[in-house]
């Protein structure tokens, strides 16, 4: 997925991000011994400041300084990379819609004994809320909605309710037959972990409140394989009478949990199907979970091992062609959010998503330190993860094809014809040529269904062929994103006519737009419809500019027909062996 | 004079993203539409579109370019066809999508691969490709294709391929929101190229518009 930064904040962000930066930037500036600056820096990151985190984090000689106390230097380091994970968590695109895998996020994140809570932030999750006010003041609106709903703030949860809820929990309800009242003081009281765990309680009496969990809503909409399988391993036997009783009452996720950590280490004698099925849709535990510097290593030594996977195959040639011309590949692991990878056009980075990485870890049983140290494990994860970099480098292709050429590219359906082209030639080559990676995908598809939608989209190239897969590309994988000629027409009706607007203003209204608009390159970043949307915040050179690039299609066309003609003539090249089924 | 070449632009890029979105009713479909061709390009001697002949009631005759081949296509359905990109590929082709979807189009194919086209090397190489996943299965717990069976269609030999398949609508995300495809192909060798027509529903829909592919099919005729 190709990013689009949301540019209506761009001004108001850099003048937040220059305000925050002073104390990490006074730091370098005017304390000139690392003495001085990790004072400076220690006093900054206690207050919470992540962009403290951040200078601390990156200076050398301040860190030597520091690291003379191992101890404190461990917790100074582990508190600032906390500050800057919460950061990069919240700076993903969140929406209601979402919010509760941002709960799920935030959960492991804000709790008793995180370094977050050291810092002030928890384990009452509404302590994030004045943080976020103060170091991230430019988060979107959806965010800060998000937010108040993933930490199951009682006002949204429960609306105007402020004395109590009656509730019946598990084992008390059993126990006693009575329910347990629960206030809004107890819950202002409480972490995500234990509002969540208590919703999912409620959520058997409330089906309103399923909408706190995906697993619940999932269940309702008919996915009962999980809760077959749970239902499956809790009848085995398998379980001791101790832990049968610590799953009794929990919501399914946490049983998942619970059964994962069952799993771990012993011989419970359920079937390898049960166990890969459980632990891939159970959340990390506290071993899987690789953390920022584990996820920086992992990217970057995923960077050799995915190489090497791309090699030898006619599309992953392209590929490393592409970047022996353009510079190296760089890969980075990190939360993608909704998505299984994306590429940061800033930092000409394929970002690929730790919690997919992570998943297929539990199913694996790979914990994150035998994944840096075993070159087996992460040779699979290489391969698991391999069409993800195809599919981003084609979109990193296009962003340089864009800033090469100098035109307005926006985010459009061509250019998810083109990634998932390549992507789906890469993957029907590999599942024919290389038995290891067709065994991964294969064996994880019916737990992962990454790994099927892996499959599947090779198979829908291979058998609908470049033409019809095209059209299957804007008909049902992307019919929401416009095509080349509905962004172009978008942008270039709504240009025009602010322009001929502008031809009605005075010259001081115009040099007005034009002092403060929003200039050339912040304008090349945004989407068809935030053009449309702001059309009179944009300086009238960008308006121009942007008419210039879409009044002719012609340079746009001729590179997507380039592209799509190199990739047919690969696929032809690589279904030559064909074999000819039994036909009855 | 600025405001006016700036309104043409804008108005002319408009009609072009209209026309090439686009498709119309198959009632509604001039038989001599369209005749543009992309620039660069040889015109087809004879454009394709809704011709006169007897078609039963309900559905109109359509002839192809060159009459490639012809078909009845029914009334009430969207009839597409993207000009540009069938002689870009060497493969003629109509959609018809019918008048009811769910979260894909319920939608008939039919298609000329001229000998030039290389999406596929021949009918055998599509009837390779179409007749199992691209892991080379014919089953698992999300799809099915059944054997390749030969058949008879408008007194040609054809081959009949039919596969049921669970598809996912956003691969690129965690959205896990699919349909259940069922699809049909009937694969008609010829002297040059290939004809082929598909039809795909979701599975809860094929039975009802089956009965309009069959129809189609029946009516086919090739010109190879």
């Amino acid at each position: 997925m190709l990013t689009t930064k949301r540019l209506g904040t761009t001004g108001a962000a850099l003048t937040a991000g220059l305000l925050l930066l002073c104390p990490a930037a006074m730091a370098q500036k005017t304390h000139k011994t690392p003495a001085q600056r990790l004072a400076v820096l220690e006093v900054a990151i206690a207050s919470g400041n992540p962009v403290a985190a951040g200078a601390f984090l990156k200076d050398g000689p301040v860190l030597t300084l520091a690291e003379k106390d191992y101890a404190k230097a461990a917790l100074l380091k582990s508190k600032a990379e906390a500050l800057l994970d919460l950061r990069d968590v919240l700076r993903m695109d969140w929406n209601e819609d979402s919010a509760n895998k941002l709960s799920s996020a935030l959960e492991i994140r804000i709790d008793a004994d995180k370094p977050l809570t050291k810092l002030g932030i928890g384990p009452a999750p509404e302590k994030l809320l004045p943080w976020m006010t103060r170091y991230m003041p430019t988060a979107p609106a959806d965010t800060k909605k998000a937010v108040k709903k993933a930490i199951r703030q009682w006002g949204v949860v429960f609306g105007t309710i402020t004395s109590t809820q009656n509730m019946s929990w598990g084992q008390a309800t059993m126990m006693s037959g009575n329910g347990l009242t629960l206030t809004k003081a107890e819950w202002e009281g409480w972490t995500i972990r234990e509002r969540n765990a208590v919703l999912g309680e409620m959520m058997a009496k409330d089906p309103m409140l399923t909408i706190y969990s995906d697993e619940a809503l999932a269940t309702g909409k008919g996915d009962m394989n999980v809760y077959t399988a749970v239902s499956s391993v809790k009848a085995s036997g398998a379980l001791t009478p101790e832990q049968l009783a610590q799953l009794t009452g929990k919501p399914l996720a946490d049983q998942l949990y619970l059964l994962g950590s069952f799993f771990d280490g012993s011989n419970i004698a359920v079937s390898d199907d049960l166990k890969m099925k459980i632990n891939a849709a159970r959340s990390s535990l506290p071993k899987e979970v690789l953390n920022s510097q584990q996820r920086d290593l992992l990217g970057s030594m995923l960077n050799t091992a995915v190489t090497t996977e791309l090699k030898g195959t006619r599309a992953g040639d392209k590929v490393l062609a592409f970047y022996a011309k353009n510079g190296p590949m760089k890969i980075a692991v990190k939360p993608c959010d909704g998505a299984y990878s994306r590429y940061d056009p800033a930092t000409r980075t394929i970002v690929l998503d730790s919690e997919t990485i992570q998943q297929y870890m539990h199913m694996k049983g790979y914990t994150a330190e035998s994944v840096m140290k075993n070159k087996a494990q992460l040779a699979e994860i290489a391969k698991y993860m391999s069409p993800m970099v195809v599919y981003e480098s084609a979109h990193q292709a296009q962003d340089v094809w864009a800033k090469k050429s100098g035109v307005y590219k926006p985010h459009m359906q061509e250019d998810e014809i083109e990634a998932m082209s390549l992507e789906g030639l890469y993957t029907s080559e590999k599942l024919t040529k290389d038995a290891a990676f067709k065994t991964i995908l294969t064996s994880s598809r019916d737990f992962s269904t990454y790994a099927f939608k892996k499959m599947e989209v090779a198979t829908e190239y291979k058998t609908s062929g470049a033409k019809k897969f095209g059209a299957t590309v804007r008909q049902r994988y992307f019919s929401g994103l416009p095509s080349l000629d509905a962004a172009a027409s978008q942008v270039l009706g709504a240009v025009s006519d602010e322009l001929v607007r502008r031809e009605g203003l005075t010259q001081e209204e115009r040099d007005d737009i034009d002092a403060a608009g929003l200039s050339i390159s912040e304008a090349m970043k945004m989407s068809p419809g935030e053009i449309s949307g702001s059309v009179g915040e944009i300086q009238a050179a960008a308006l121009v500019k942007l008419q210039k690039d879409l009044i002719s299609l012609g340079v746009y066309k001729k590179h997507y027909t380039a592209a799509a003609r190199e990739n047919r003539k690969l696929k032809t090249s690589s279904t030559g062996n064909s074999v000819v089924p039994p036909i009855l | 004079m600025n405001k006016l070449i700036l309104t043409l632009a804008a108005f002319s890029l408009m009609a072009v993203t209209a026309c090439g979105a686009g498709g119309k009713s198959a009632a509604e479909a001039p038989a001599d539409a369209p005749a543009e061709k992309a620039a660069g390009k040889v015109p087809a001697a004879k454009p394709g579109g809704l011709v006169e002949g007897k078609a039963p009631a309900g559905f109109k005759r359509y002839a192809m370019d060159n009459d490639y081949f012809s078909c009845d296509v029914p009334a009430d359905w969207f009839l597409k066809r993207d000009q540009e990109n069938d002689e870009e590929y060497d493969i003629y082709e109509i959609e018809l999508v019918a008048p009811r979807s769910e979260k894909t189009p319920t939608a008939i194919f039919v298609s000329y691969h001229s000998k030039d086209s290389d999406d596929f090397s021949g009918y055998q190489d599509f009837i390779d490709c179409n007749s199992k996943n691209a892991a080379g299965e014919t089953k698992n717990k999300r799809e099915s294709y059944e054997p390749v069976k030969k058949t008879k269609l408008a007194k040609r030999e054809a081959f009949e391929l039919s596969r049921e398949r669970l598809v996912f609508l956003h691969p690129e995300s965690k959205s896990d929101e699919s349909v259940q495809l069922k699809e049909k192909h009937y694969v008609l060798p010829a002297k040059e190229g290939f004809y082929v027509l598909h039809f795909t529903a979701a599975k809860t829909l094929f039975p009802q518009y089956s009965k309009v592919f069959e129809k189609v099919a029946g009516s086919f005729t090739g010109k190879y």
